[in-house]
């Protein structure tokens, strides 16, 4: 469900109106109770000022006025007032004429109807029949809203009731009386910083459990004010409701009923209603409203978004697990949004989103980030760290690559909260995260040994084919040689662009020029091996077995080789993490890399020399010869990447 | 919590009432000596708990694949989601009585970015590495995420037409890494959160199996099935065996006989370098028995000899879903093959005499099979086919063309019979089931899930069909020579698989030497015992 909600209709009613509009009108009780008592101290005062001004009006040399203490006690102007007694003068019919006088008798029915509807909030009977008494003052008093008025009219308005009717007088006292009474029965409480009213002994745990989660998290709103809390019961129900960040149209409502906890949030931003949800994915939570379709169509500005969620609860222990788990993520929507754009000058949107989520389920948050100068912090942090690899503006996942760029990013939003409550300098806070940044370029080779890999997996594929299609040969089914040598020559193009963007980058990070070794040798492994299939491609339909076995074996070392390669990319990649298993694994995969060279020399020997000793047309020598040649060439390519790759893991255990 | 271990040298056999019929049929497998991956089971008890959200049946869940985990990282030297050796894992439902495709399954859990380096680091091989993870992404955020399908079937399509090639199996790695990517920024784009560790995956993957006991679909099903008592699904987690790490890989389902007309020879599908989601899933058409024995022969034979020692055991036909890893053959479960009421009586008449089982036990068996609609019923005077697949479930259906389930109903209320035309088959479908007589579709094999469905409903069905181009928006379908709109009439042959345009008329012959052996075994038992009386 979405509903609109004019931003015009700013300040404090938006709070309070949505929360009307949500159905939690008891809530508000206590204010309105507030509200009314506060009307009654007003209205008799405004009474007072109408005696006074009919007494001045009366006799000019009257005392002067004294009222001026009661109307700033009562929030009302008291020059204003002293203005309108001392102009009061007598009117030809024997009534009194005084400027303001009309607004006076406006703001006199204006207080009574606010104490009679605080009193209908709590006590809709007696609100109702002191409304119809109201209305039937203001039909017979006829008062109007010009400044002169009838000297009974005063008597009317200001005595108590006698036998011949009813006075406004007479009904401030009731309502007031009525007013006390509500008062009474919805004292405020206090638990655990909620302000709580109307409540049963029973609603206490809940409270108790919603509250733990408050205090758990409130430390990292950081200064912030908001998390305020209240709550209400009304019939079956135990209404909690929360301020979060004191911001208009943010609000969330928790109703708690035996059986089910329902969750109703509202807020301008959808993406933010979304991530609050995402939140409790732990909690198996109904939610309506998140849909981004219902939000179609509506702009951003000038609506809010409301989200409900229903949490069916096994048991108390269930239901105070969520009320726990709702109190304490209620900090992480603070400055939520502005947090996020921060972010996401560093990087993508996605990933700013997936940030703040990680930093709220690690209880760390993004409020002390903020704190701590927000996008200044970092940017100070790149330039005091690495102002050469990294250009003014850049995103940092261009440079760290994406999974560095998150990992930074999740440290400094980890660092700057413990800082903040632990008491550290922001300078030391600043420190570790120049550490960390330096720590993540340091791995940016990393994410290029990703890439040699993925070279290494086409390389495989190729070979792969080749050994399929020969496997197929020997069975004398068909294989289509065409589609063989056309999908070598898309993985060989893709190769090619790879390794060509791949140079660029290892220029533009100014990383370790080892792997430019690795990327171009395992390019021209693809190279050959493309050659190959495209020969394959044009071999006699029928071949000896006798060369289809050396052949095969040749596929094997290729397969054998490509595989070898990956795996010791793979190690390599790990080995600045200390653990020797790495290094070893990366060495022993040169291992192989070197043997399968020499398994291919073997099997291209045999197959020169069963062409060399045999019968064979020109066509089948050529192809086959060929064939093994181009095989045998990819091993030998695939051999001195091996010798790359060792000399890069023996430079990083000797860096 | 009490995990029951499977496989590893556990000998434990589970009740099915405990950990559900898959589960216990494995486990019976496993002490069997046949080859079974290693898993444990969660127990069915825990599954009204979890789906009403009770928070000690959660700490108990926690527990149990804590400690299960433990039992699989030992039995096979992997460590969960490990950059070095990974062990992943498959997480399957498992009711008393079997629900094929009701409910849910997640593959591939623990497939974490730092898991596809580690896959990459134990095989050599990227390409099998990277579809782990995008199978794994598709499979997690349909299942647990609640994400629309759709959303990765139209990334899928259009990378497969901007790669140029013929369909996602000829992906190379490259592209399905960048699949994966593209993966995961929908579920980031759509706000859903993924489990960054292997053990919130599982446990968030465990709890949406729980929870797909109460799926519309399941819920349907156990309507139109009477299984309304059962209590809830068990939870198997496995580890993962890969189909899907070279052309010496593959999964396949295979039949102990053939399901459909009851014939005395096994039926095997088989996909290479596939997971087993490929094959039951419909959206492909798989190889036979005769691919496996070209390319690996010991494995075709050692299959053979499996599903012959799983008939033995079992005392009945089985449907057996394997994989093949590098060469290896695995059982991953087996269960008492769904059947065509005409092969149900073959199989009875084929057990009693191989001597697996006794007249008595087969006439029980044969107790709720009409034996009265048994006559084998034929086409004629129809003219040529208009379209061949793969018949699926036998039977003649004559029937209005319908191309989906609302259709189907909405013609089927008006009193006409109904042929739902699809372009695969979806087991969402299975309401479009209950109401159509016959199913046609273009891809899809015979052990598809849909496929099991409409032989236990007893509906002609044929797969298959290469020829038939299905536009359901447009309510018509293609064929090579005609085009069939909604309500045309047509005539499917679920035995021949063939399908003819217009309507057939119906010729019934009756399998009237086997109704003359059952005949026999009731007049032998009622001068020994009385028995009950076949359904009408």
């Amino acid at each position: 469900m979405v509903l609109y909600w004019h931003r015009n209709r700013r300040c404090q009613p938006v709070k309070s109106e949505i929360i009307q509009e949500l159905g939690q009108s008891d809530l508000l009780l206590p204010a309105r109770i507030t509200e009314g008592l506060a009307a009654n101290d007003k209205v008799k005062v405004r009474l007072s000022v109408l005696q006074a001004a009919a007494g001045h009006a009366r006799d000019s040399n009257a005392r002067r006025f004294e009222l001026g203490g009661e109307c700033r006690a009562a929030g009302i102007d008291p020059v204003t007032m002293e203005l309108l007694v001392n102009r009061a003068s007598p009117s030809a019919d024997g009534g009194m004429h005084a400027p303001g006088l009309g607004d006076l008798k406006t703001a006199i029915w204006g207080d009574v109807a606010t104490m009679a509807r605080a009193v209908k909030a709590g006590d809709k009977a007696a609100g109702d029949l002191a409304l119809q008494r109201l209305s039937a003052l203001e039909k017979a008093l006829q008062l109007g809203s010009h400044d002169d008025v009838a000297p009974e009219q005063v008597v009317r308005l200001t005595a108590i009731a006698d036998t011949a009717g009813d006075s406004l007088h007479q009904l401030v006292m009731d309502l007031h009386k009525l007013l006390n009474g509500l008062a009474a029965s919805h004292a405020e409480h206090v638990i655990d910083g909620a302000h709580v009213y109307g409540l049963l002994p029973q609603d206490r745990p809940a409270i108790e459990a919603f509250m733990r989660g408050i205090a758990a998290t409130a430390p990292l709103k950081f200064g912030h004010p908001g998390l305020t809390t209240t709550a209400a019961r009304a019939d079956t129900r135990l209404t909690i409701q929360n301020d979060i960040g004191e911001t208009d149209a943010h609000v969330v409502v928790i109703a708690v009923e035996p059986d089910v906890v329902t969750v109703t949030y509202t807020d301008v931003h959808l993406i933010r209603a979304r991530f609050f949800a995402g939140l409790f994915k732990g909690f198996a939570v109904e939610w309506s409203g998140l849909e981004r379709k219902s939000a179609a169509g509506l702009a951003e500005d000038g609506v809010f978004f409301l989200i409900t969620g229903r949490y069916r609860t096994a048991n108390d222990d269930s239901r105070d697990l969520f009320l726990e788990a709702l109190g304490a993520s209620l900090v992480f929507l603070i400055d939520w949004n502005k947090a996020r754009k921060v972010l996401r000058a560093w990087v993508s949107k996605n990933d700013a989103i997936h940030i703040l989520d990680w930093a709220a389920r690690h209880r760390c948050g993004h409020r002390g980030f903020l704190e701590l100068g927000g996008g200044e912090f970092v940017a100070e942090a790149v330039r005091h760290a690495a102002s050469t690899r990294i250009g003014f503006g850049e995103q940092l996942d261009r440079v760290l690559g994406r999974d560095a760029a998150i990992d930074f990013l999740k440290t400094v939003l980890r660092v700057a909260a413990e800082a903040l409550l632990q008491g550290n300098s922001v300078r030391q806070a600043r420190d570790r995260i120049e550490a960390d940044l330096v720590r993540h370029l340091q791995r940016v080779d990393i994410a290029l040994l990703a890439i040699v890999i993925r070279q290494a997996g086409l390389a495989r594929e190729i070979g792969a084919g080749i050994a399929h299609f020969l496997d197929e040969r020997r069975l004398h089914r068909q294989f289509d040689g065409e589609v063989l040598a056309k999908n070598a020559r898309l993985i060989e193009e893709k190769a090619d662009r790879i390794a060509m963007e791949t140079r660029s980058e290892i220029a533009r990070l100014d990383a370790d020029r080892n792997i430019q070794r690795l990327v171009d040798q395992i390019e021209n492994a693809i190279d050959e091996l493309e050659q190959a299939a495209f020969i394959a491609s044009l071999a006699p339909h029928a071949l000896a077995t006798e060369l289809i076995g050396p052949l095969r074996e040749l596929c094997s070392a290729v397969i054998s080789g490509t595989e070898a390669a990956a795996i010791g990319i793979a190690a390599a990649a790990e080995v600045p993490e200390g653990h020797r298993v790495d290094s070893e694994d990366a060495l022993a995969a040169v291992g192989r890399l070197i043997d399968a060279e020499h398994q291919a020399d073997a099997a291209e020997r045999k197959v020169t020399t069963n062409i060399l000793s045999g019968e064979y047309d020109l066509r089948t020598s050529l192809s086959v010869v060929e064939l093994a040649r181009a095989l045998e060439r990819a091993t030998d390519r695939l051999a001195a990447f091996g010798h790359a790759l060792r000399e890069h893991v023996l430079a990083e255990l000797a860096g | 919590m009490q995990i029951v271990p499977i496989g590893a040298g556990s000998t434990e056999r589970p009740s099915v009432e405990i950990v559900g019929a898959k589960a216990a049929n494995l486990a019976r497998v496993a002490a069997l000596g046949l080859p079974v991956p290693p898993a444990f089971v969660l127990p069915v008890e825990l599954c009204a708990a979890i789906v009403d959200g009770d928070i000690k049946a959660r700490q108990r869940l926690d527990d149990g694949l804590t400690e299960g985990i433990e039992f699989l990282e030992t039995a096979t030297g992997r460590k969960f989601g490990d950059r070095r050796a990974p062990l992943l894992v498959s997480v399957r439902s498992g009711a008393a009585r079997s629900m094929p495709g009701m409910l849910d399954t997640v593959l591939n859990v623990g497939c974490t970015a730092t898991a596809v380096r580690g896959l990459v680091r134990i095989t050599g091989r990227p390409r099998f590495a990277f579809d782990c993870r995008r199978r794994f992404l598709e499979s997690y955020a349909t299942v647990v995420l609640g994400v629309a399908p759709a959303v990765f079937k139209t990334l899928r399509d259009e990378l497969v037409r901007s790669e140029g090639v013929a369909g996602e199996q000829a992906l190379d790695g490259e592209a399905l890494e960048r699949l994966g990517a593209s993966y995961q920024n929908a579920i980031d784009d759509e706000r859903y959160v993924l489990a960054e560790t292997p053990m919130e995956q599982l446990r968030a993957a465990a709890e949406a199996v729980y929870r797909s006991w109460g799926s519309d679909r399941a819920l349907t099903y156990r309507k139109l099935e009477h299984l309304e008592d059962l209590r809830g699904t068990a939870v198997t987690v496995q580890a993962m065996v890969f189909g899907n790490s070279g052309l010496l890989s593959g999964a396949g389902v295979a039949f102990s006989r053939d399901p459909s007309t009851g014939a005395d020879t096994p039926v095997i599908e088989v996909m290479f370098d596939a997971q087993g989601e490929d094959v039951v899933s419909g959206r492909h058409s798989p190889e036979t028995e005769e691919a496996i024995i070209r390319r690996l022969p010991d494995v075709a034979v050692q299959l053979r000899d499996a599903l012959s020692l799983l008939e033995g055991e079992f005392g009945d036909v089985q449907d057996v879903e394997f994989t093949i890893e590098d060469g290896k053959l695995w059982i991953l479960q087996t269960r008492s093959a769904k059947r065509s009421p005409l092969a149900a009586l073959r199989f009875a008449i084929g057990l009693v005499k191989q001597g697996r089982i006794t007249p008595a036990e087969a006439l029980r068996r044969l107790h709720r099979v009409n034996l009265n609609r048994l006559a084998h019923a034929r086409l004629a005077d129809i003219g040529e086919a208009a379209l061949r697949g793969v018949g699926a479930s036998i039977g003649i259906a004559v029937g209005r063309a319908v191309f989906d389930s609302d259709s189907a109903a909405r013609l089927a209320a008006n009193g006409d019979p109904v042929i739902l035309v699809r372009p695969d088959t979806d087991t969402a479908d299975v309401a479009g089931f209950a109401v159509a007589s016959g199913i046609v579709t273009a891809i899809g094999g015979r052990t598809a899930h849909a496929a099991l469905v409409a032989r236990q409903m007893d509906k002609p069905c044929v797969v298959g069909c290469a020829a038939l181009a299905v536009d359901a928006a447009a309510r018509c379908a293609r064929l090579p020579t005609a085009t069939v709109k909604e309500g045309d009439w047509l005539s499917v042959d679920g035995e021949t698989g063939t399908i003819y345009l217009g309507r057939g008329r119906v010729v019934f012959d009756r399998p009237d030497e086997e109704l003359a052996e059952i005949e026999r075994w009731r007049n032998n038992a009622r001068e020994l015992a009385p028995i009950p009386a076949p359904a009408a």
